[in-house]
């Protein structure tokens, strides 16, 4: 974290162009370079350099293990990095403690549709600290959740527990939406869930991109990502290895070559 | 009836074991909570109860007990007592709540034998009397013998006092972030909630518990140093039958360890903790979650 200094000075050449700023909502560009995460004391991610534009979907696709989750959860503050440069539309998020990340804008749904199972959907969606109005007038609100997911609206009262693991996904997207972020990561949003799901979720990922929101998800399926993402990156080992538009990385070859186990 | 005891002395036991039950509620409350949102098993707990009644006591001793303030003397020993534990979270708790048991079990119990140390120190070892506010003095008379007036007081006590912590804990933004942290705290702090702020507000209100139980006990009239470890192994107890970090359940199974400890009292006094312990059993056969706890907690 100590290294984080040496950024400081460079902070400013990070602004978005005023134009763009008063035209889409949340403007702000996600902006990595030479991030390094640790578990404990072995590294898991290495000198990674990636960007985020708002609006823009961005993937991650590499085989299980390639440091997809550790590179999120260090862009979340969860685990332990260091980093050349990791801000979000010009602010330093690398010595901020993972709550105020979530204040400066980053959302993160981890991986397994992680939900408060003994609380209630309603409260599960009302307990989130929104960054409200920061995104230019939009703000979605626990009623807005309601109306992308109707699903959740029926089963309001329910414990999240007792939800299906498609119904628990949109609670996570849901509660990652109410947060009002500037920019969404997502940990494998489609493992395990049907392809009805995963297309009403690529739906709404669509949606608030729409409005400004960078996206940046991981997939070890590239199923969802593909059709989301305009952007993808390739990692293996914790070191970024193929970067393109989606379609190039659509290309069989090229999936091949970084997915195939 | 069975070892020539009375129906009147089991009325008697089971009312007073209602009482004492009352009273571990309060120790066993602050120690579920903890346990549930910061999953640190706290052997200091009952050491924090021993030294609330002990400087309840000594509040009592300046502002004597009279019927308009000894509530507020127990409220002000409580909340003394919790003040003084914040330092005690943020630089001895807070390391250790990711550790192993092991680590936990010898921090905390390090701190049984701090805390003993010092309440034997600064007020000796022999107990001490209090004077009793007037009105909680004496029994209420039953059948042919009497139940102390201040263990209707205990169970009034806890009624309350586990109504406030229900509605805390289900009716406001701050129970649904400790019930959050229950059972996903690194999820919580995804979702932009100060953890260690939280955690040591859990702590503190927990501690606070433990100061209103120990300033309640005050009002016996008579406090010794044993009752921590006592509090401890039967606050322990009442929160595995209950159900690991369930309040409900927790309020439940202080009700049968006290009356359970109470009975055991008639049947062969000196081993009454033997009887508490086959409830444990009991219910660990039927239920292994606890009375009220959830699988896979």
């Amino acid at each position: 974290m100590t290294e984080a200094d040496m950024t400081e000075a460079e902070t400013t050449e990070a602004e978005t162009p005023e134009a763009e700023v008063t035209e889409t909502a949340a403007s702000a560009t996600l902006e990595v370079k030479g991030l390094n995460a640790f578990y404990g004391k072995s590294q898991v991610v290495f000198d990674l350099d990636l960007h985020v534009e708002p609006g823009e979907s961005v993937a991650v696709l590499g085989r299980n293990g390639a440091g997809k989750t550790s590179m999120l959860m260090a862009i979340a503050g969860v685990v332990a990095s260091r980093a050349e440069r990791l801000t979000l539309g010009g602010v330093d998020l690398s010595r901020l403690p993972s709550f105020k990340r979530v204040q400066a804008g980053v959302s993160l749904v981890p991986s397994g549709s992680r939900s408060f199972p003994n609380l209630t959907v309603d409260e599960n969606l009302s307990m989130v600290r929104s960054g409200k109005q920061r995104n230019g007038g939009i703000e979605w609100t626990v009623d807005d959740a309601y109306k992308q997911f109707p699903v959740l609206a029926d089963l309001k009262n329910n414990s999240a527990g007792t939800l299906s693991g498609g119904e628990r996904q949109m609670l996570a997207v849901a509660r990652a939406m109410v947060a009002n972020p500037m920019l969404l990561m997502l940990d494998e949003p489609s493992e395990g869930l049907a392809p009805m799901i995963v297309k009403g979720i690529a739906t709404r990922l669509r949606e608030m991109a729409g409005q400004g929101i960078g996206i940046l998800m991981t997939e070890q399926n590239h199923r969802l990502a593909l059709e989301v993402a305009d952007r993808v990156y390739f990692i293996e080992k914790g070191q970024s290895v193929w970067e393109g538009d989606a379609t190039a990385a659509a290309d069989p070859s090229v999936l091949s070559q970084y997915l195939s186990v | 009836m069975s070892l020539g005891i009375s129906l009147t002395q089991y009325v008697i036991q089971i009312i007073t074991g209602l009482g004492e039950g009352a009273v571990l509620f309060l120790v066993a409350s602050g120690l579920t909570l903890i346990f549930g949102a910061l999953r640190v098993i706290n052997f200091a707990h009952g050491s924090l109860f021993l030294l609330g009644a002990y400087i309840t006591a000594s509040i009592a001793d300046k502002w004597a007990f009279a019927n308009w303030n000894f509530w507020l003397l127990i409220l002000i020993g409580g909340i003394a007592l919790a003040a003084a534990s914040i330092p005690l979270e943020v630089f001895f708790f807070r390391p250790i709540y990711n550790r192993a048991l092991l680590t936990q079990l010898l921090v905390t119990f390090a701190f049984v034998l701090v805390i003993t140390g010092v309440v034997r120190e600064v007020w000796g070892n022999d107990g001490r009397a209090i004077t009793q506010p007037p009105f909680l003095k004496g029994n209420v008379d039953i059948l042919e013998g009497g139940v102390r007036k201040v263990e209707f007081f205990f169970m009034a006590l806890a009624i309350i006092v586990g109504i406030l912590l229900w509605a805390m804990l289900y009716k406001t933004g701050l129970g649904r972030m400790i019930r959050a942290a229950v059972s996903d705290p690194e999820l919580l702090g995804l979702t932009g909630v100060n953890i260690k702020i939280l955690f040591t507000g859990v702590f503190v209100l927990g501690v606070l518990f433990a100061g209103i139980a120990g300033g309640a006990v005050s009002l016996r009239g008579f406090i010794v140093p044993g009752m921590a470890i006592d509090a401890i192994i039967k606050a322990f107890v009442i929160v595995v039958i209950g159900g690991l970090g369930s309040l409900g359940g927790a309020f439940i199974a202080a009700m049968l360890v006290g009356v359970a400890s109470a009975i055991g009292i008639l049947w062969v006094p000196p081993a009454a903790i033997a009887i508490v312990f086959a409830v444990l059993v009991a219910v660990l056969v039927l239920r292994p979650q606890g009375i009220m706890g959830t699988r896979g907690n």
